[in-house]
């Protein structure tokens, strides 16, 4: 016999083993004493409610993207920014709700560790990397 | 400049995601529900069906990755796990745990559900993640049920089907009754926390 793969961790293991289980039984098996049109009503509702829920959350985020993107200053978009609009731009980000920081980070984060972590959402691009010759 | 992926490498699309989780057969969805089961137990703050809607939430909002020709419950497990870890982890660093109860040691365990908090911590960190704990709970779920827990040990060990059945030395009906009151031992544990 062939013993599993290293396993990734405790819960992994068991879900992987859950789900090779299930799938090697039956809809009867599975199902046990539910009836299938019941199971399958539930599953497509929760399914409705997911695409809603889906659909409202990626509008929020359209306008919580929007929102940022007016906070930048046009200095920013033509260049490096200075620590303090680095700096102003985080905050203004994490009062969005669109990205999480804690107040407290923010607040002890040093000029460079700023500057550092606006390249960073540069590089996610969270803040459009934009030339010099900004012209919008 | 970036090359463009090859066509089966593109991750699904919102409609094809839409389309292969609504033609899931009743089957799949009682499936889908024992893994949500499993990976929600012990979780104080989500129930099974909280983790499930959640998963299929962050799928259609195409958050999470699914690869072309990745079966749908596959999908499931793997984005229901990492929620699970996810909120596991957002209860472990909270300062209190609103749910928890604080053992005098003298209590019996409570039959399904979550056992309660001891003032000193036995358990050290590194069993906290990696997902030992709800294991541990799920242990106590079955505890005196020597079969199923023959069962929950030969799948927390990787096995499954035949292998798992040779692994614990039942004869086939056996391992399918005590499989059927494991997977059934979650439910009612999971129907519990929903009334929280």
């Amino acid at each position: 016999m062939t013993a599993p793969q290293k396993p990734q961790d405790d819960l992994s293991v068991l879900l992987d083993a859950l789900l090779a289980e299930l799938m090697g039984m039956t809809d009867e098996q599975v199902l046990d004493t539910e009836g299938p049109s019941a199971v399958q009503a539930r599953g497509l509702s929760m399914l409705s409610t997911a695409k809603q829920e889906a659909a409202k959350r990626r509008l929020a985020a359209a306008k919580a993207g929007l929102a940022v993107a007016r906070a930048v200053p046009r200095s920013v978009h033509a260049g490096r920014p200075s620590a303090a609009e680095a700096k102003a731009f985080l905050r203004e980000a994490a009062n969005s709700g669109q990205y999480t920081m804690a107040a407290r980070q923010l607040n002890e984060l040093s000029d460079e560790a700023a500057l550092a972590l606006f390249d960073k959402y540069v590089r996610l691009g969270v803040i459009p990397h934009r030339t010099g010759d900004d012209s919008s | 400049m970036e090359r463009p992926r090859p066509p089966d490498e593109e991750p699904l699309s919102k409609a094809e995601r839409e389309a292969l989780l609504g033609a899931m057969s009743p089957g799949d969805w009682a499936r889908a529900e024992s893994l949500a089961r499993a990976a929600a137990y012990g979780l104080t703050d989500m129930t099974a069906e909280d983790l499930l809607q959640e998963t299929l939430t962050d799928l259609l909002g195409e958050n999470r990755t699914w690869r072309r020709g990745v079966h749908p419950l596959v999908t499931l497990k793997v984005a229901m796990h990492s929620i699970a870890s996810n909120a596991l982890k957002r209860v472990e660093n909270a300062p209190i745990d609103q749910f928890a109860t604080v053992s005098t040691g003298e209590e019996e365990m409570p039959e399904g559900q979550p056992p309660p908090v001891h003032a000193v911590e036995g358990r050290s960190p590194q069993d906290s993640v990696e997902g030992r704990q709800q294991l541990a709970l799920i242990e106590q779920l079955v505890k005196g049920d020597d079969h199923a827990e023959l069962v929950l040990m030969a799948w927390a060990m990787g096995y499954s089907g035949a292998e798992a059945q040779r692994e614990t030395g039942l004869d086939a009906k056996q391992f399918d009754a005590a499989r059927q009151r494991l997977l059934r031992k979650l439910r009612p544990a999971a129907a519990l926390r929903n009334l929280k």
